[in-house]
């Protein structure tokens, strides 16, 4: 083959992203993923305001339509809402208010927030008069703006996965790794631990735990209490994966050669074993994220994780809990959207991983 | 003509590559006679086997060509390439008209069912027969391809069955439908010798009574030897020389055809060296005594039962013994990657000491394992994919700190140069380098102590014979440089004959008989060495002829 001098020469990581390249669902999850993490770290700037503001007077609004071209020239603006309430049912309806033209620009100045240590009150996207309130995905039921709500939430739900991740990713290697070269009955004993942490049912328990926590904990504890709990159950399946492949590695020829070579256990291990499970791990690891935001949303909608005021996608889906909500305002629903968009995309950039994982499999 | 194959082109496309596989050949099947492909790893012959049928792995496609195949005398003939892979047509003749049996015979067989419910199930498909006419045909057919007891054997699972039974099986459901045309792929590699040399009877004798024409690709010369009428010898995807059989050996064309039977170990051995290091009347020094070694795994598994023999400085001892033998074992327990269950294990370093390796410590053991080295078969699994060439080989000196900084380098890159390979790829990654190349990287690595008793498990049973002759080259060379002594482990007893001065013969885990090469050879006293030594087919069709 005409590329074979070239990869003899091209590094492990350099292999992986060309086979990583040709995998077009998981190129467009690693794009989602990118981005949504971007939200995170910039939310204050992409949210046009923080998450205290509300008016009060504009409940279930509508997302107003962004608009270039207008009777009064080109320019990027929205129209204002007017509301009418039926004086039976006395439901709201809002209507498009088209003789009031509000001006939307971009970098627009507005609440002050912190990002990367510095404070700042420029927007990307906003009114340009800071004292108009524009709802681009509607308000909810006080009032609040759902996409600032979501930039916000964004950085909970995405972070709560990663910590979580982190915590069960150490003590997964950690007993996987010495269950699998251990073997015998170092094994056994770790696999009846991680079966009985298994046979739990996660739900419930969750449930118990959170419900356990002190109700005066700070919006920090609480979120450092979310993650431990959800990592507590995330772990196993990992262990079970390095335990299997550790398994399998330590009969290759090359770790018995690098024992008659005189290694050590723990040198085989750092060397041979993980370097050579590294990808695999990465990989396992992308799409083990998805299972802690869900964890960390279901726990938060059923109000016994993250609580209000602080922001969450689960949180914020608590409002949909009202059937009745829903219908008069489904852009509640969009958090929902959010869950399943970022979990799907972690998981195509996962499997892509997983695929792209052994450049040398062929 | 059974069968004539003309300009058959088959590639294989993967993402931007395309591989040639097959390219423009062309070769004919007389009636009654056996054509024997034969060539080394990626020559294409087995796809251009499977072209015929239309079996191709994903990727491949038949480009153009012919294969008319006339199933009866003075029939119609049928262009095989030409039928839609899918139709009906092609399902008709294959396993009907024309049958294969592949390598891997317990692969071949499903665990799910019993060899009855194999041979039924085709019975009845192909032939119509119904539930009871297709049991008492298998019956027939088991008897046929000589399996004791066939009654018995009929609700037997293959996992119950040994490999050459499992072939026997897979050639009777190849036979199911009386075909014209078998097709064999191998289908001895994966077997002993001994039971090798039976199933080559067997397909011997079904040719002859069942007037069968068979398409033999094999590897192997003396397997060609010995059942081949004509054949073709193919490399790189071309048929180089295609021929009577006796041409083909005894006056070959095409350079590489003499490439490949100048590769023989019996052609090579001529040119070995003639003097044996060790003097017959006095006592050399041993190196190693193996005495009364038991290795039972689980309790149950008897591995090695009851061995003995020493191993003499500067001499190569060649280890034989089909699979299960207890040979690997043997000599895992030489550089302690096995425990004895009983048994001394001696070694004698450079100054006379000497050590039991089973009893050694934890420091002596490193230090020992620096002077008893371990060569190994697979060139793929043995190296870490992920490491380079220079953290493979430079790996045994920084475990044991026998170099530091710019010296581990220099030692490196002298090694890949003793062993033939280029100092400026140590950088490389083993993927980039044949099998060949990546063990003569294995050599390096285990030369690079300094050893002076080195273990070649299989060390060339996983490469092609023109690459092997190289290496079992290089090993002989080496030897003569640097004084070594070697315990050449194989089931190959041509390249024993080749290279070992001495040869001990291991069965069931019990040592049979040790020899100096040339007794053992010309005049075995037991009857499982002679056994073993008339099952290795010889690369002279000469000798087969009447």
């Amino acid at each position: 083959m005409s590329t074979s001098t070239n990869e003899a020469v091209l590094s492990q990581s350099r292999l992986v992203w060309r086979a990583f390249k040709r995998h077009k669902l998981a190129m467009a999850g690693l794009v989602v993923t990118v981005l949504t993490y971007l939200v995170v770290v910039f939310a204050g700037f992409i949210a046009p305001y923080d998450t205290e503001h509300f008016v009060a007077d504009r409940t279930y609004a509508p997302p107003q339509a962004l608009h270039l071209f207008g009777d009064d020239g080109f320019g990027p603006h929205t129209y204002g809402q007017r509301a009418t309430q039926d004086p039976e049912t006395l439901d709201i309806t809002w209507t498009t208010d088209t003789s009031r033209r509000i001006d939307i620009g971009l970098f627009v100045k507005g609440s002050e927030y912190s990002v990367l240590g510095l404070t700042l009150d420029r927007h990307l996207i906003g009114p340009v008069d800071p004292s108009q309130t524009v709802y681009f995905l509607g308000s909810d039921r006080t009032g609040h703006d759902i996409a600032s709500l979501m930039a916000y939430g964004a950085r909970t739900s995405m972070t709560i996965g990663l910590l979580g991740v982190a915590i069960a990713f150490v003590i997964g290697i950690t007993l996987g790794g010495i269950s699998g070269y251990r073997a015998g009955k170092t094994d056994t004993a770790i696999q009846r631990v991680i079966e009985f942490f298994m046979s739990m049912p996660t739900l419930p328990l969750w449930l118990g735990l959170a419900a356990a926590l002190p109700t005066d904990w700070s919006a920090l504890q609480r979120y450092f209490a979310i993650t431990l709990i959800v990592a507590v159950i995330g772990w196993t399946d990992l262990a079970r994966v390095v335990r299997g492949r550790f398994l399998a590695l330590r009969e290759e020829q090359y770790v018995t050669a690098a024992r008659l070579d005189g290694s050590s256990a723990a040198r085989i291990i750092r060397r041979h074993l993980l370097p050579s499970m590294s990808s695999h791990l990465i990989a396992s690891l992308t799409l083990s994220i998805p299972g802690m935001i869900l964890a960390e949303t279901a726990l938060s909608f059923l109000g016994l994780g993250i609580q209000a005021p602080d922001v969450s996608w689960g949180v914020l889906l608590q409002e949909s809990q009202n059937l009745r909500a829903v219908t008069t305002a489904p852009w509640l629903l969009l958090p929902g959207l959010a869950v399943i968009v970022v979990v799907l995309a972690l998981n195509f950039l996962g499997d892509g991983l997983r695929d792209a994982a052994d450049p040398y499999s062929r | 003509m059974i069968l004539k194959v003309e300009n058959l082109r088959t590639r294989f496309h993967h993402h931007d590559t395309t591989v040639e596989a097959v390219n423009d050949v062309s070769f004919d099947l007389p009636r009654g006679t056996t054509l024997a492909i034969v060539g080394e790893s990626g020559s294409g012959k087995s796809v251009t086997a499977r072209s015929l049928l239309q079996i191709l792995d994903p990727g491949g496609r038949i480009e153009h060509g012919t294969a008319m195949f006339t199933s009866d005398p003075g029939g119609e003939s049928i262009d095989l390439l030409s039928l839609d892979p899918r139709g009906p047509e092609i399902r008709a003749i294959r396993g009907r008209q024309i049958s294969m049996i592949f390598q891997e015979p317990m692969a071949s067989l499903s665990p799910m069912y019993t060899v009855g419910g194999h041979l039924v199930e085709v019975l009845r498909i192909h032939l119509g027969l119904d539930k009871a006419q297709a049991w008492e045909r298998g019956v027939r057919l088991l008897a046929k391809v000589g399996i004791p007891q066939p009654e018995a054997r009929m609700t037997s699972y293959p996992f119950q069955l040994s490999g050459g039974m499992c072939q026997r099986v897979m050639t009777a459901i190849a036979l199911a439908c009386e075909p014209r045309l078998l097709i064999a792929d191998e289908p001895t590699t994966a077997l002993d010798v001994t039971t090798q040399a039976k199933i080559l009877d067997l397909l011997d004798e079904i040719k002859a009574t069942e007037e069968l024409s068979m398409l033999f690709i094999t590897h192997d010369l003396g397997v060609v030897a010995r059942v081949a009428d004509t054949v073709a010898v193919m490399r790189d995807g071309d048929v180089v020389e295609h021929g009577e059989v006796d041409q083909i050996f005894h006056d070959p064309r095409h350079d590489y055809t003499k490439h490949l039977l100048g590769s023989r170990p019996t052609a090579w051995k001529a040119r070995s060296r003639v003097t044996s290091p060790v003097p017959e009347d006095q006592a050399p020094p041993r190196i190693a005594a193996v005495d009364d070694l038991y290795v039972t795994f689980d309790g149950q598994v008897h591995a090695v039962r009851g061995v003995s023999f020493d191993i003499y400085a500067g001499e190569t001892l060649g280890l034989v013994g089909e699979s299960g033998s207890g040979k690997t074992t043997t000599g895992r327990c030489l550089v302690a990657a096995q425990k004895p269950s009983s048994g001394d294990i001696t070694y004698w370093d450079a100054d006379g000491a000497e050590h039991d390796i089973a009893a050694l410590g934890k420091r002596a053991l490193k230090k020992l394992r620096t002077q008893v080295r371990m060569i190994f078969q697979d060139p793929y699994t043995s190296l870490n994919p992920r490491m380079t060439l220079l953290d493979i080989i430079a790996d045994p000196l920084r475990v044991n700190g026998l170099a530091k900084g710019g010296e581990i380098k220099e030692r490196v890159a002298r090694a890949l140069e003793t062993v033939g390979l280029h100092p400026d790829h140590m950088n490389r990654y083993p993927h980039a380098f044949s099998g060949g190349q990546r063990q003569r990287v294995n050599i390096a690595r285990a030369l690079i102590t300094e050893p002076r008793l080195v273990i070649a498990d299989e060390a060339v049973s996983a490469l092609d014979v023109s690459v092997r002759a190289q290496i079992l080259e290089l090993l002989q060379r080496l030897q003569e440089e640097l004084g070594l002594t070697y315990l050449f482990i194989s089931h190959d007893l041509s390249v024993v004959e080749a290279i070992c001065d001495r040869v001990a013969v291991m069965r069931y885990g019990r040592l049979v008989e040790v020899n100096t090469t040339a007794a053992l050879f010309s005049d075995p006293q037991e009857d499982y060495t002679r056994e073993l030594l008339d099952a290795v087919p010889v690369p002279d069709p000469r000798l087969y002829a009447s």
